[in-house]
């Protein structure tokens, strides 16, 4: 239950951090993203695409360990992470976002561990 | 075992049985996951009746789930084309992500499970939209 609970802490702080970046004003989200990074918008709008597909992995993935009201909080800082590194390559495909997101997920863990 | 099982729950399910297009290709989610990893099913109607009623039939224990979800991973391994059954592990753990939420949220009907997933994904885009124009207000904007 410490472990669940230092995740869903470490999430909310993540999206603390980055509700403080400072970008400029932009009228969408792929516009924001895009400003944020100028590769931004292709990804952004990779990302958009398979939210879906990612929640609904995730959630089946972690379903053992994490409720879905959880899972939303591990996505939604996976995204925001996601969303400040490189434009992923032409054959990056959902199940390339889905290894990120564990890998993700596993920094959380050892991170709430230490 | 599962098929006759399944042919009961087609005539017992409300999330299956629901006529008109209220549940006419819904969840949406499902059809964009079969077209992602498992596009010959597409064509397969009863299949995808299987599988809904995988997804929305109440539960049972965890036990049932798991030899339900056993015998439907069969079911579809056997259905699928070779090149697509190295994505069958991948399409059976986004059908576990539905069932949970569908559990969780005593979702009953696709329509339901659609309008969760939009509301969450409209909530999460505005607000990072949000999260990401409110700090710049200070810093870019020299109208005020």
């Amino acid at each position: 239950m410490n472990r669940i609970l230092k995740l869903v802490g470490l999430v909310q702080a993540i999206l603390e951090s980055k509700k403080r970046a400072s970008l400029p004003l932009a009228p969408s989200f792929s516009a924001v993203a895009s400003q944020a990074n100028p590769i931004g918008q292709r990804q952004a709008g990779f990302l958009r695409a398979h939210y879906e597909l990612l929640a609904f992995w995730a959630m089946g993935r972690y379903r053992h360990t994490l409720t879905p009201d959880q899972v939303w909080l591990l996505v939604d800082g996976f995204l925001v992470d996601e969303s400040q590194k490189a434009l992923p390559s032409e054959g990056f495909h959902l199940q390339d976002l889905c290894l990120r997101l564990e890998v993700f997920a596993d920094m959380i863990f050892t991170d709430s561990e230490l | 075992m599962l098929m006759e099982k399944n042919i009961h729950h087609l005539h017992s399910q409300r999330a299956v049985e629901v006529p008109g297009p209220a549940n006419q290709d819904r969840p949406k989610v499902l059809y964009q996951a079969i077209m992602t990893f498992v596009p010959s099913l597409r064509a397969q109607t009863y299949l995808i009746a299987i599988i809904k009623v995988f997804v929305f039939s109440p539960v049972a224990n965890a036990d049932c789930v798991a030899t339900d979800r056993q015998e439907l991973q069969r079911t579809l391994k056997a259905s699928l084309e070779p090149a697509e059954q190295d994505n069958l592990e991948i399409f059976m753990t986004i059908l576990d992500g539905m069932k949970e939420a569908v559990i969780h949220y005593q979702l009953h009907t696709p329509q339901e499970l659609d309008e969760l997933l939009q509301a969450r994904k409209d909530s999460f885009f505005a607000r990072w939209c949000s999260q990401l124009q409110q700090p710049a207000r200070g810093k870019y904007d020299n109208t005020k």
